[in-house]
C-alpha cells in the first residue's frame, strides 16, 4: 500500500513527509540505540550481583561464606547451561541477519535457538533442583549462587517468549519481516545474557 | 506497509491489540488486580517456607501489579505478538476526548504527562497528610498522638510517598509532556514503555499505602538491615512499591534517553537543545543506570525475607553494610534525579521572564552532566557513621565536596542570565527565584555533611533532615510549582490564577524557611531524626516548626484549589502564548492538536535569542500552511 493513499487523511501533506520517524531507517536507529542503553541498565542490574558475590566473599563473616556442607555445584553442569544459551544467542544472530533475504532459513535458526533456550531452562532448574545446598544452611555464597543465577534465569524465560514471538512474526507481513531491525538489536541483548552468562559461570563455579 | 499502517488516523491502539478475552480498561485492572492479590497470596502460602507469611505478601502485591497491567492492556501487544496476529507501529496520538482517556491506557504522551500530574499531585497529597500527622504527634515532647512504632510507620509511610514524589514529578510530566515538542518530534520513542513507565505508580503508591494494614514498617526510605530483616509483612509493601518506582525510573530513562538521541528534529541540534532537555536527558542516565541496582538489591532483600538466604544477615555470612552500600549505589544517585530536570526547569525558565538569553549556555550544560558523572562517586558519604573504613573517608568527602562546584557552575548561569536583565516577576519566576534562595541554603548546609567531622555529629539529627528538606521540597517542589504555573495553561488550555498564584508564593515562601529553618538549630541541638520523644527543652521550636508546617501544607491546598478552579471551572481559554516566551510549545496552537506537528519543524535558531536583533520569530520553521481538506 502506498503512503500516499492516506494523503486525504493527512491534510493534503503525503504521509512519509508527515511521520518520517516511523521510516525503517528510524526505526532501526531507535532499536539500536534502545537495545544499547537497555543493555547498559541491565550491566548495573547484574553488577550488582557480582558486587554481593565479591563483597560477601571478602568479609567471609562468621567465616560463612560457604557454609558447612556448601560445595561448588557441578561445573559440568553449569557449562552446559552457558553453552546452551551462548548456542541460542548465536544461532538467532546468524537467523536475524538473513530474516530479510532467506525468510525460511531465518526461521530454521530462530526455532533452533529457541530449542537450545528451552534447554538451557531445563538444565538450569535441574541444577537448582540438585544442587547439594539450600539457602537455609546459611552463608552468602548460596545465597549469591541463587540469586544471580535466579535473577539471570528470569531474564532468559523473558528473552525465549520475545523470541517466540519473533518467530510467530516471521512470515510474509510479519512484524519481523517487515522491521527486521528489531530482530537484529534482540540479537544483541541475548549476546550480552550469554556474556553475563559466561561471567557469572567462571566466577560461580570457579571461583 | 510500516509507513503506510499507521496513517489511518485511528485510535491509538490497533484493533487487534485491544480486543482480547476480557475489554482493556482500568476497571478491568482493578477486578484482574484484586483477583491477582488473591491467587499470589494463596500460591505464596502453599510453598510453606518458614517466612512469616512473607512469600504469600510478596506474590500478592506482585501478581496484583501484573494482572493490573494486564487489564490495562499492556499484555495485548505482546501477546498479539506471540500469537502470530497482526501488530502495526501505533499511532502516539490519541484522539479520545473526555476524561475517560485519562483512565485507561494510552500511547499519546500529552495524556501520560497529564496522567502523571494528577498522580503525583494525589501522591504528594498522601505524603503531606503525613508530614502533618508526625508534625502533629511531635507537638508534644513525650505524649505521642501515635505510639513509637506507628510514629516509625508514619515517618517511613511519608519519606517513601514523597521520594515517589520526587522521582518521577519533573520527568513524568513536564518531560513526557514536553520534550517531544522541544525536540519536535510526534512522539517518543517507545510509546508503550512510556506508558508503562507511568501505569507502574498507581500500584507502588496502593502497595505502599497497604502496609499499616500489615503492621507498617520502621525502616525510613532507606530500608537499613537488619531492620528490615526484622519487620513484619508490611515491610514488603516498600519491596514491592519501591521495584516498582524503580522499574518506571529505568524505563523512563532508557525512553528519554532514545528520544532525544534519535528523534530531534532537524536543526535541533546538540547545542541548540532546549536546557530543560538537557536537564531531562541528564536525569535519564541517571535514573537508566542507577535504578537497576537498586531493584537488584531490592530483589535480594525479598529472597532473604521468603527463601532465608542471608545477604544481609551478617551471623549467617552475609552483611548488612551490603545493602547500606547497593542502596545508596542507588540512592545517592537518586537525589540527583530529584535536582537536575529541576536545575532544568528554573534554567529553562529564567531566561523566559528575564528576556535574555541564557548565560553560559554550554557551561550549564557542562554543570549538569559533571553533576551526573561525580554523583556516581559520591555514595559512601552516607556510611560516614556506619563503619566505613577510615582511608576511604577522604576520598569520598572530597567526592562529595567536588559535586559543588558543577552545581554553582548552575548557580552561575542562573545568576549571569538574572544579570542587569529587565526582569519579569511573573508567578513561574517568583518560584524560580524562591528556589534559587532555597536550595542555596539546602546545597551550602549539604556542605557540612559532606565533611566527615561534621557528618559525624549532625548526622543522625534533624540538621541533616532540614538540609534535605531544603533541597528537595524548597529546591525541587518549588521548581515543579513553578512549572506547573509556566506550563498549566499549554497542558490544560487554562491559565492559573495568578493573584492566587502570588499570594501562594509568598504564604509557601515565608511558611516554608518559618518551618525549616529551625530545624537545623534543632539538630544542631541534639534533637535526633525519627524518633517520637525529645527533650522538653525544644518543646517550644517544635511547636513553632509544626505551626508553620501546618500553614505550609495550607498554602498546598490554597495552590490545589487553584488548580481544580483554574482546570475545571473557568472556561475561558487560556492565549496560545502568555508569557512571550520563544520556545517551540508556545508556538503552537492552545488547546494543542492531538498531533503535535503537521510537519517535521526544522528549527533555525536556539530558543533563548532574546534581545537578538536577528532573533525575530520563529526559531523554528514549522512548515507552510496545510492545504484545506
Amino acid at each position: 500500500m502506498s503512503p500516499r493513499a492516506y494523503s486525504d487523511q493527512s491534510r493534503g501533506m503525503p504521509a512519509l513527509e508527515r511521520l518520517p520517524e516511523w521510516t525503517p531507517e528510524v526505526d532501526a536507529r531507535l532499536a539500536r540505540v534502545g537495545i544499547w542503553v537497555w543493555i547498559g541498565a541491565d550491566v548495573t542490574f547484574f553488577a550488582a550481583w557480582f558486587f554481593a558475590f565479591f563483597y560477601l566473599r571478602a568479609l567471609n563473616n562468621n567465616n560463612d561464606w560457604m557454609a558447612a556442607g556448601v560445595t561448588h555445584p557441578t561445573r559440568a553442569i553449569g557449562a552446559a547451561i552457558f553453552l546452551l544459551f551462548a548456542i541460542s544467542a548465536g544461532l538467532f544472530w546468524v537467523g536475524a541477519r538473513s530474516v530479510v533475504s532467506q525468510r525460511a532459513t531465518a526461521l530454521i535458526f530462530f526455532w533452533l535457538a529457541l530449542a537450545a533456550g528451552i534447554a538451557c531452562f531445563v538444565v538450569q532448574i535441574y541444577e537448582f533442583r540438585n544442587l547439594g545446598f539450600d539457602p537455609q544452611m546459611g552463608g552468602g555464597y548460596p545465597s549469591v549462587f541463587i540469586g544471580m543465577k535466579g535473577a539471570w534465569l528470569i531474564q532468559v524465560v523473558g528473552s525465549m517468549l520475545w523470541l517466540a514471538s519473533n518467530i510467530a512474526q516471521t512470515k510474509p507481513n510479519g512484524d519481523v519481516t517487515v522491521r527486521p531491525a528489531s530482530a537484529t538489536f534482540f540479537g544483541y541483548f541475548l549476546v550480552f545474557l550469554a556474556g553475563i552468562g559466561l561471567i557469572s559461570y567462571v566466577v560461580l563455579y570457579f571461583v | 506497509m510500516a509507513i503506510a499502517a499507521i496513517g489511518n488516523g485511528g485510535p491509538s491502539i490497533q484493533t487487534s491489540e485491544r480486543q482480547m478475552v476480557l475489554p482493556t480498561n482500568l476497571l478491568t485492572g482493578i477486578v484482574l488486580a484484586a483477583v491477582g492479590y488473591w491467587a499470589g497470596v494463596q500460591l505464596g502460602n502453599s510453598f510453606g517456607f518458614n517466612d512469616g507469611l512473607n512469600t504469600g505478601v510478596l506474590l500478592g502485591y506482585v501478581f496484583a501489579s501484573i494482572m493490573f497491567l494486564v487489564g490495562l492492556g499492556f499484555a495485548n501487544y505482546p501477546l498479539a505478538r506471540l500469537f502470530g496476529w497482526p501488530v502495526a507501529p501505533q499511532s502516539s496520538y490519541d484522539e479520545h476526548r473526555g476524561a475517560w482517556r485519562y483512565l485507561n491506557l494510552s500511547l499519546d504522551h500529552k495524556v501520560i504527562g497529564i496522567q502523571y500530574l494528577v498522580a503525583m499531585l494525589m501522591a504528594m497529597l498522601f505524603g503531606g497528610i503525613g508530614a502533618m500527622l508526625i508534625r502533629t504527634s511531635l507537638l508534644s515532647p513525650d505524649q505521642a498522638v501515635v505510639s513509637p512504632d506507628n510514629y516509625l510507620t508514619l515517618v517511613s509511610m511519608h519519606s517513601v510517598m514523597m521520594i515517589f514524589v520526587a522521582s518521577a514529578a519533573i520527568v513524568g510530566p513536564f518531560g513526557n509532556f514536553f520534550v517531544p515538542y522541544m525536540i519536535g518530534t510526534n512522539r517518543m520513542a517507545f510509546p508503550r514503555i512510556e506508558a508503562l513507565s507511568f501505569w507502574l505508580v498507581p500500584p507502588a503508591i496502593v502497595i505502599l499505602l497497604a502496609s499499616p494494614l500489615f503492621g507498617g514498617f520502621p525502616t525510613g526510605w532507606t530500608g537499613y538491615a537488619p531492620l528490615s530483616e526484622q519487620a513484619g509483612q508490611g515491610f514488603d509493601s516498600y519491596i514491592v512499591g519501591f521495584t516498582l518506582i524503580g522499574l518506571a525510573i529505568c524505563l523512563s530513562g532508557v525512553n528519554m534517553l532514545t528520544t532525544v538521541m534519535c528523534l530531534r528534529a532537524p536543526g535541533m541540534t546538540w547545542t541548540r537543545l532546549p536546557i530543560f532537555v538537557w536537564g531531562v536527558f541528564s536525569t535519564s542516565i541517571l535514573g537508566a543506570f542507577a535504578a537497576p541496582v537498586l531493584a537488584s538489591a531490592l530483589s535480594m532483600q525479598a529472597l532473604d525475607r521468603t527463601i532465608n538466604t542471608s545477604f544481609f544477615i551478617s551471623s549467617n555470612g552475609g552483611s548488612n553494610y551490603l545493602w547500606e552500600n547497593l542502596f545508596w549505589f542507588f540512592g545517592h544517585p537518586e537525589v540527583y534525579i530529584f535536582i537536575l530536570p529541576a536545575f532544568g526547569i528554573v534554567m529553562e525558565l529564567i531566561p523566559h521572564f528575564a528576556r535574555k538569553p541564557l548565560w553560559g549556555y554550554r557551561t550549564a550544560v557542562v554543570g549538569l552532566l559533571g553533576v551526573t558523572l561525580l554523583s556516581w562517586f559520591v555514595w559512601q558519604h552516607h556510611l560516614f557513621v556506619s563503619g566505613i573504613a577510615p582511608a576511604l573517608r577522604p576520598f569520598y568527602m572530597l567526592s562529595t565536596e567536588m559535586i559543588s562546584i558543577p552545581t554553582g557552575i548552575v548557580f552561575l548561569v542562573a545568576f549571569g542570565t538574572l544579570w542587569r536583565a529587565r526582569i519579569s516577576m511573573t508567578v513561574p519566576m517568583l518560584f524560580c527565584l524562591g528556589f534559587l534562595f532555597n536550595f542555596l541554603i539546602g546545597g551550602l548546609s549539604g556542605v557540612f555533611l559532606s565533611d566527615t567531622p561534621s557528618d559525624v555529629t549532625l548526622h543522625g539529627s534533624y540538621f541533616s533532615m532540614a538540609h534535605f528538606h531544603y533541597t528537595i521540597v524548597g529546591g525541587e517542589i518549588f521548581a515543579i510549582v513553578a512549572a506547573i504555573y509556566y506550563w498549566f495553561p499549554k497542558m490544560t488550555g487554562r491559565m492559573l490564577n495568578m493573584t492566587m498564584g502570588k499570594i501562594h508564593f509568598w504564604w509557601m515562601m515565608i511558611a516554608f524557611n518559618l518551618a525549616f529553618m529551625p530545624l537545623f538549630a534543632a539538630g544542631i541541638l541534639d534533637m535526633p531524626r525519627r524518633v517520637s520523644t525529645y527533650l522538653p527543652s525544644l518543646q517550644g521550636l517544635n511547636d513553632w516548626v509544626s505551626i508553620w508546617a501546618y500553614v505550609l501544607f495550607s498554602s498546598m491546598i490554597f495552590f490545589a484549589i487553584n488548580v481544580i478552579w483554574s482546570w475545571f471551572f473557568n472556561t475561558k481559554l487560556a492565549p496560545a502564548d502568555p508569557w512571550h516566551a520563544r520556545s517551540i510549545e508556545w508556538e503552537l496552537p492552545t488547546p494543542l492538536p492531538a498531533r503535535n506537528f503537521d510537519r517535521v519543524p526544522t528549527f533555525t535558531r536556539a530558543p533563548y535569542d532574546y534581545g537578538d536583533p536577528q532573533g525575530a520569530r520563529p526559531s523554528v520553521d514549522l512548515g507552510p500552511e496545510p492545504a484545506p481538506a
